[in-house]
């Protein structure tokens, strides 16, 4: 009962493709899903004003085709698989063009590069001249009063911009006059 | 998987070899094919002569078939050409190209002449097929014949019905099994093998 109702579904293309192949090789051995498979298209055929042929007429197709060659084409893409392989040409496609890319950038910014590969990458790091002035330490401004020089002259070794920072206390520079 | 798709996949097995497969189709296109050829040879015994060189020439060419049009539309052409080719052997007048073609074959009326020429033993035989068809029909449940009629007659699909009737798709694809089953149980006792039955 199961199978016939599979085959209703399958002769009314409402089946998934993956599940069909299967059904497809038991009705072609299951005489009982052949019968049903003949009887359900009669009815459709009947209840669309078609005229049923002689009941043997099957059977005479099927004693002629027998003594035919069996027919053994090229087994031909489906349009799954024809969908399946595009994809994958695309994914691979697209992966050269990102790589293509990446190399030529890589290629163009190194230090074989042109002229105008490197003005472009002067260019681009242009404002990093500009933030290093933006935080031109407090101490190298010129500031004019006095209690604030002392008070940096009195903390300096405080100040975050010594290179050598906490060791600054330690180190006296002398400067002899010539 | 559409209709179109079903076929597909039955050429693909017969091309691989699965002549049960070409089976499966001939039994689906027969009575087609038979209604197509009896708009120009009257004779049903010749009718069905035709057609079944048409299959046979059909399965031949399997290997040429690529699927670009659908199974249908490529065999009532083969069945076309087997008939004028027939008609020409019997020196009688082939139908020009202008007053048939397969395209609009699919859409075409019964052939009302095949009823005057059928044997009565194949007539009635005939009748009394339609009669159980439209009889079982009327004594179904209304849920089973609007299932079926919306998909044997309007073609619909299952989730189509499905929208119509409010129910779900499982529930379509059981009530269509269960009519065809209880028509299919009416209609068996009529069905034989032997000449004069139809099918």
């Amino acid at each position: 009962m199961v199978e016939r109702e599979r085959l209703s579904a399958l002769m009314d293309g409402e089946f998934e493709e993956g599940e069909s192949a299967g059904h497809w090789k038991r009705v072609g051995s299951d005489s009982e899903l052949m019968d049903c498979w003949h009887v359900y298209h009669l009815i459709g055929d009947v209840m669309r004003g078609d005229r049923p042929v002689s009941a043997d007429f099957a059977s005479r197709v099927r004693e002629a085709l027998e003594g035919e060659p069996t027919v053994l084409a090229p087994r031909r893409q489906t349009s799954r698989t024809l969908k399946r392989v595009r994809l994958y040409a695309l994914s691979a496609a697209a992966t050269v063009a990102g790589v293509a890319v990446v190399g030529w950038l890589a290629v163009q910014n190194g230090p074989l590069g042109d002229s105008v590969g490197g003005a472009r990458l002067a260019d681009a790091n242009a404002p990093v001249p500009t933030q290093t002035a933006a935080v031109v330490p407090v101490a190298d401004q010129q500031v004019d009063d006095p209690e604030v020089d002392d008070y940096l002259r009195v903390h300096q070794e405080y100040s975050p911009t010594a290179v050598m920072h906490g060791v600054a206390s330690y180190v006296r520079t002398v400067s002899t006059g010539r | 998987m559409s209709d179109r798709e079903v076929d597909q996949q039955l050429v693909e097995r017969a091309q691989q070899g699965d002549k049960r497969a070409f089976e499966l189709l001939v039994a689906k296109y027969q009575r087609k094919l038979g209604r197509l050829l009896s708009r120009f040879i009257r004779d049903p015994a010749e009718v069905e002569d035709v057609a079944q060189e048409a299959f046979i020439k059909a399965y031949r060419a399997l290997p040429s078939f690529r699927g670009e049009s659908a199974f249908y539309t490529w065999l009532y052409r083969i069945g076309i050409n087997t008939a004028k080719n027939y008609l020409v052997a019997m020196g009688r007048r082939a139908p020009t190209t202008t007053e048939f073609d397969s395209e609009e074959a699919e859409g075409f009326e019964d052939g009302d002449q095949l009823r005057d020429v059928n044997t009565p033993e194949a007539e009635l035989m005939t009748k009394e097929i339609a009669t159980t068809v439209n009889e079982t029909m009327q004594a179904l449940p209304e849920e089973l014949r609007t299932a079926i009629t919306l998909r044997e007659i309007e073609g619909l699909s299952y989730e189509d019905i499905a929208t119509i009737m409010n129910c779900p798709i499982g529930t379509v694809r059981s009530r269509i099994f269960r009519a065809r089953e209880t028509i299919a149980e009416r209609l068996r006792p009529l069905l034989g093998t032997s000449k004069d039955k139809r099918w």
